[in-house]
Protein backbone atom coordinates (compact mmCIF):
# COMPACT_ATOMS: atom_id res chain seq x y z
CA UNK A 1 0.00 0.00 0.00
CA UNK A 2 1.53 3.59 -0.91
CA UNK A 3 1.13 6.02 1.79
CA UNK A 4 0.39 8.58 -1.00
CA UNK A 5 0.43 9.79 -4.72
CA UNK A 6 3.41 11.62 -4.33
CA UNK A 7 6.65 10.37 -5.69
CA UNK A 8 8.07 7.55 -3.82
CA UNK A 9 10.13 8.61 -1.15
CA UNK A 10 14.23 7.21 -1.30
CA UNK A 11 14.14 7.58 2.54
CA UNK A 12 11.17 7.50 4.68
CA UNK A 13 11.55 7.09 8.14
CA UNK A 14 10.03 7.96 12.05
CA UNK A 15 11.82 7.05 15.38
CA UNK A 16 9.44 8.30 18.62
CA UNK A 17 11.09 8.32 21.60
CA UNK A 18 9.49 8.65 25.20
CA UNK A 19 11.69 9.65 27.93
CA UNK A 20 11.05 8.89 31.84
CA UNK A 21 10.24 12.70 32.12
CA UNK A 22 7.13 12.64 29.99
CA UNK A 23 8.91 14.46 26.78
CA UNK A 24 8.44 12.92 24.10
CA UNK A 25 10.38 13.29 20.45
CA UNK A 26 9.57 12.39 16.94
CA UNK A 27 12.64 11.89 14.70
CA UNK A 28 11.75 12.53 10.73
CA UNK A 29 13.48 11.74 8.37
CA UNK A 30 12.36 12.04 4.26
CA UNK A 31 14.46 12.29 0.90
CA UNK A 32 12.79 12.49 -2.28
CA UNK A 33 13.40 12.28 -5.55
CA UNK A 34 11.48 15.28 -7.04
CA UNK A 35 10.70 16.31 -10.69
CA UNK A 36 11.49 20.04 -9.32
CA UNK A 37 15.14 21.28 -10.18
CA UNK A 38 14.49 24.67 -9.86
CA UNK A 39 12.85 24.65 -6.14
CA UNK A 40 15.13 21.89 -4.99
CA UNK A 41 18.80 22.56 -6.88
CA UNK A 42 20.66 21.13 -8.42
CA UNK A 43 19.33 17.32 -8.53
CA UNK A 44 15.82 18.06 -7.92
CA UNK A 45 16.35 15.82 -4.45
CA UNK A 46 14.21 17.18 -1.69
CA UNK A 47 15.43 16.38 1.67
CA UNK A 48 13.34 17.03 5.22
CA UNK A 49 15.59 16.25 8.47
CA UNK A 50 13.88 17.51 11.87
CA UNK A 51 12.86 16.60 15.35
CA UNK A 52 10.06 17.36 16.60
CA UNK A 53 9.02 17.55 20.53
CA UNK A 54 6.01 17.63 22.93
CA UNK A 55 5.37 20.29 25.12
CA UNK A 56 3.86 17.24 27.04
CA UNK A 57 0.01 18.90 26.49
CA UNK A 58 0.11 17.91 22.69
CA UNK A 59 1.79 20.55 20.82
CA UNK A 60 4.23 19.17 18.47
CA UNK A 61 7.07 21.98 18.25
CA UNK A 62 10.18 21.84 16.28
CA UNK A 63 13.54 21.84 17.79
CA UNK A 64 15.53 20.93 14.56
CA UNK A 65 14.95 21.51 11.12
CA UNK A 66 16.78 21.20 8.16
CA UNK A 67 15.75 21.08 4.65
CA UNK A 68 16.46 22.68 1.30
CA UNK A 69 14.54 24.57 -0.99
CA UNK A 70 15.03 27.84 -2.76
CA UNK A 71 16.03 30.34 -2.00
CA UNK A 72 19.28 28.93 0.42
CA UNK A 73 19.23 25.57 -1.03
CA UNK A 74 20.27 23.09 2.63
CA UNK A 75 19.52 25.44 5.55
CA UNK A 76 19.03 25.11 8.99
CA UNK A 77 15.42 27.10 11.19
CA UNK A 78 18.74 28.01 13.57
CA UNK A 79 16.23 29.69 16.40
CA UNK A 80 14.03 26.92 17.17
CA UNK A 81 11.60 26.37 18.44
CA UNK A 82 10.50 30.06 18.62
CA UNK A 83 11.07 31.00 15.35
CA UNK A 84 10.52 29.00 12.69
CA UNK A 85 10.94 31.48 9.90
CA UNK A 86 14.62 32.05 10.74
CA UNK A 87 16.76 30.16 8.24
CA UNK A 88 20.95 30.14 7.92
CA UNK A 89 22.76 28.52 5.13
CA UNK A 90 24.47 25.54 6.09
CA UNK A 91 27.44 24.05 4.60
CA UNK A 92 26.20 21.11 2.40
CA UNK A 93 26.43 20.21 -1.45
CA UNK A 94 23.95 16.98 -0.98
CA UNK A 95 21.10 15.25 1.38
CA UNK A 96 24.21 12.82 2.34
CA UNK A 97 26.47 16.30 3.88
CA UNK A 98 23.58 17.88 5.59
CA UNK A 99 22.53 14.47 7.33
CA UNK A 100 25.83 14.49 9.15
CA UNK A 101 25.52 17.70 10.48
CA UNK A 102 21.69 16.75 11.60
CA UNK A 103 23.13 13.65 12.78
CA UNK A 104 25.39 15.90 15.29
CA UNK A 105 22.15 17.67 16.25
CA UNK A 106 20.69 14.75 17.19
CA UNK A 107 23.20 13.19 19.15
CA UNK A 108 23.16 16.01 20.79
CA UNK A 109 19.47 15.87 21.67
CA UNK A 110 19.41 12.24 22.76
CA UNK A 111 23.12 11.75 24.46
CA UNK B 1 -11.13 -13.98 9.63
CA UNK B 2 -7.99 -11.92 9.41
CA UNK B 3 -7.29 -9.28 11.84
CA UNK B 4 -5.17 -6.23 10.78
CA UNK B 5 -2.67 -5.49 12.53
CA UNK B 6 -0.49 -2.48 13.32
CA UNK B 7 2.96 -3.28 14.06
CA UNK B 8 4.84 -1.74 16.75
CA UNK B 9 8.64 -2.41 15.86
CA UNK B 10 11.86 -1.00 18.09
CA UNK B 11 15.26 0.02 16.83
CA UNK B 12 18.01 1.63 19.24
CA UNK B 13 19.34 5.29 18.41
CA UNK B 14 22.27 4.01 16.92
CA UNK B 15 20.27 1.39 14.64
CA UNK B 16 18.14 4.27 13.44
CA UNK B 17 21.31 5.92 12.25
CA UNK B 18 22.78 3.09 10.71
CA UNK B 19 20.01 2.43 8.99
CA UNK B 20 19.95 5.85 7.42
CA UNK B 21 23.71 5.36 7.07
CA UNK B 22 23.20 2.37 4.45
CA UNK B 23 20.60 4.24 2.65
CA UNK B 24 23.59 6.96 2.40
CA UNK B 25 25.82 5.04 1.33
CA UNK B 26 24.43 1.82 -0.59
CA UNK B 27 21.85 4.29 -2.18
CA UNK B 28 19.49 2.31 -0.87
CA UNK B 29 15.55 2.97 -0.48
CA UNK B 30 14.86 3.02 3.77
CA UNK B 31 10.78 3.86 4.58
CA UNK B 32 8.70 2.70 7.19
CA UNK B 33 6.03 0.25 6.49
CA UNK B 34 2.30 1.70 6.11
CA UNK B 35 1.69 -0.50 8.64
CA UNK B 36 4.28 0.09 11.51
CA UNK B 37 5.75 2.82 13.98
CA UNK B 38 8.97 2.28 15.22
CA UNK B 39 10.09 3.82 18.98
CA UNK B 40 13.60 3.34 20.50
CA UNK B 41 12.71 1.05 22.64
CA UNK B 42 9.78 -1.14 25.11
CA UNK B 43 9.97 1.16 28.18
CA UNK B 44 9.79 4.36 25.59
CA UNK B 45 6.29 2.76 24.26
CA UNK B 46 5.25 1.64 27.63
CA UNK B 47 5.38 5.16 29.53
CA UNK B 48 3.62 6.37 25.92
CA UNK B 49 1.04 3.94 25.66
CA UNK B 50 -0.97 4.28 28.90
CA UNK B 51 -4.56 2.68 29.76
CA UNK B 52 -6.35 5.85 29.02
CA UNK B 53 -4.73 5.96 25.41
CA UNK B 54 -5.51 2.34 24.34
CA UNK B 55 -9.05 3.24 25.83
CA UNK B 56 -9.04 6.03 23.77
CA UNK B 57 -8.17 4.08 20.17
CA UNK B 58 -10.76 1.53 21.34
CA UNK B 59 -13.45 4.16 21.51
CA UNK B 60 -12.49 5.66 18.08
CA UNK B 61 -12.83 2.10 16.42
CA UNK B 62 -15.77 1.05 18.05
CA UNK B 63 -17.78 3.55 18.31
CA UNK B 64 -16.43 6.54 15.44
CA UNK B 65 -16.93 9.52 17.16
CA UNK B 66 -17.66 12.98 15.21
CA UNK B 67 -15.51 15.17 17.42
CA UNK B 68 -12.84 15.16 20.62
CA UNK B 69 -15.75 16.31 22.36
CA UNK B 70 -18.13 13.68 21.56
CA UNK B 71 -15.10 11.05 22.15
CA UNK B 72 -14.46 12.68 25.51
CA UNK B 73 -18.19 11.79 26.20
CA UNK B 74 -18.11 8.22 24.90
CA UNK B 75 -14.60 7.43 27.44
CA UNK B 76 -16.42 9.76 30.59
CA UNK B 77 -13.55 11.93 30.71
CA UNK B 78 -12.53 15.74 30.92
CA UNK B 79 -12.32 17.11 27.62
CA UNK B 80 -8.50 18.85 27.99
CA UNK B 81 -7.04 15.69 28.92
CA UNK B 82 -8.90 13.78 25.84
CA UNK B 83 -7.80 16.22 23.61
CA UNK B 84 -4.01 15.70 24.94
CA UNK B 85 -4.42 12.45 24.62
CA UNK B 86 -5.68 12.37 20.61
CA UNK B 87 -2.68 15.10 20.63
CA UNK B 88 -0.09 13.13 21.33
CA UNK B 89 -1.50 9.88 19.51
CA UNK B 90 -1.78 11.89 16.05
CA UNK B 91 1.73 12.85 16.95
CA UNK B 92 3.33 9.52 17.60
CA UNK B 93 1.11 8.54 14.03
CA UNK B 94 -1.49 6.02 15.79
CA UNK B 95 -4.50 8.37 14.83
CA UNK B 96 -4.82 11.23 11.70
CA UNK B 97 -7.56 13.97 12.83
CA UNK B 98 -10.27 15.24 9.63
CA UNK B 99 -11.80 18.18 9.12
CA UNK B 100 -15.84 17.37 9.08
CA UNK B 101 -16.96 19.03 6.06
CA UNK B 102 -14.18 21.43 5.60
CA UNK B 103 -15.00 22.60 8.92
CA UNK B 104 -11.99 22.89 11.11
CA UNK B 105 -13.73 23.49 14.41
CA UNK B 106 -15.31 20.12 14.27
CA UNK B 107 -12.50 17.51 13.74
CA UNK B 108 -12.86 13.84 13.90
CA UNK B 109 -10.24 11.09 15.26
CA UNK B 110 -9.47 8.65 12.91
CA UNK B 111 -7.22 5.21 13.30
CA UNK B 112 -3.77 5.41 11.23
CA UNK B 113 -5.67 3.00 8.95
CA UNK B 114 -8.58 0.03 9.76
CA UNK B 115 -6.51 -1.73 12.24
CA UNK B 116 -8.15 -4.00 14.62
CA UNK B 117 -5.08 -4.70 16.90
CA UNK B 118 -2.02 -3.15 17.96
CA UNK B 119 1.44 -5.72 17.90
CA UNK B 120 4.02 -5.00 19.94
CA UNK B 121 6.93 -7.31 18.94
CA UNK B 122 9.11 -6.91 21.53
CA UNK B 123 11.13 -10.39 23.12
CA UNK B 124 7.93 -10.78 24.80
CA UNK B 125 4.93 -10.43 22.34
CA UNK B 126 2.04 -8.38 23.08
CA UNK B 127 -1.40 -7.57 21.54
CA UNK B 128 -3.78 -4.68 22.49
CA UNK B 129 -6.90 -5.43 20.73
CA UNK B 130 -8.25 -2.14 19.20
CA UNK B 131 -11.89 -3.47 17.40
CA UNK B 132 -14.84 -4.86 18.39
CA UNK B 133 -13.78 -7.83 15.71
CA UNK B 134 -10.94 -8.16 17.43
CA UNK B 135 -11.93 -8.82 21.09
CA UNK B 136 -14.38 -11.04 20.04
CA UNK B 137 -11.82 -13.38 18.01
CA UNK B 138 -9.08 -13.37 20.77
CA UNK B 139 -12.12 -14.22 23.30
CA UNK B 140 -12.94 -17.10 21.26
CA UNK B 141 -9.42 -18.12 20.97
CA UNK B 142 -9.08 -18.18 24.51
CA UNK B 143 -12.06 -19.87 25.46
CA UNK B 144 -11.40 -22.47 22.70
Amino acid sequence: MKKNDGPSPLVDLKWRRFNEKGDSFVVEVEVTQTEDFDKFAPDGIRAIFRVLKDDNNGESRLVVLIDNHKPLGFHVHDKLPDLHDSREKIQANSWQEAWSIFEEKMQEIFK
Amino acid sequence: MSLKKLNINFKSKDEFLAQIKSALTENKKANDNFDELVFDDISSFKRFMSSNKVEVLMAISRRNPESIYQLAKIVNRQYPHVLKDVKQLQNFGFIKLVDCNGDKKQIRPELLFDYDMIKVNSYLEEIFPISAKSNQILLEAMVG
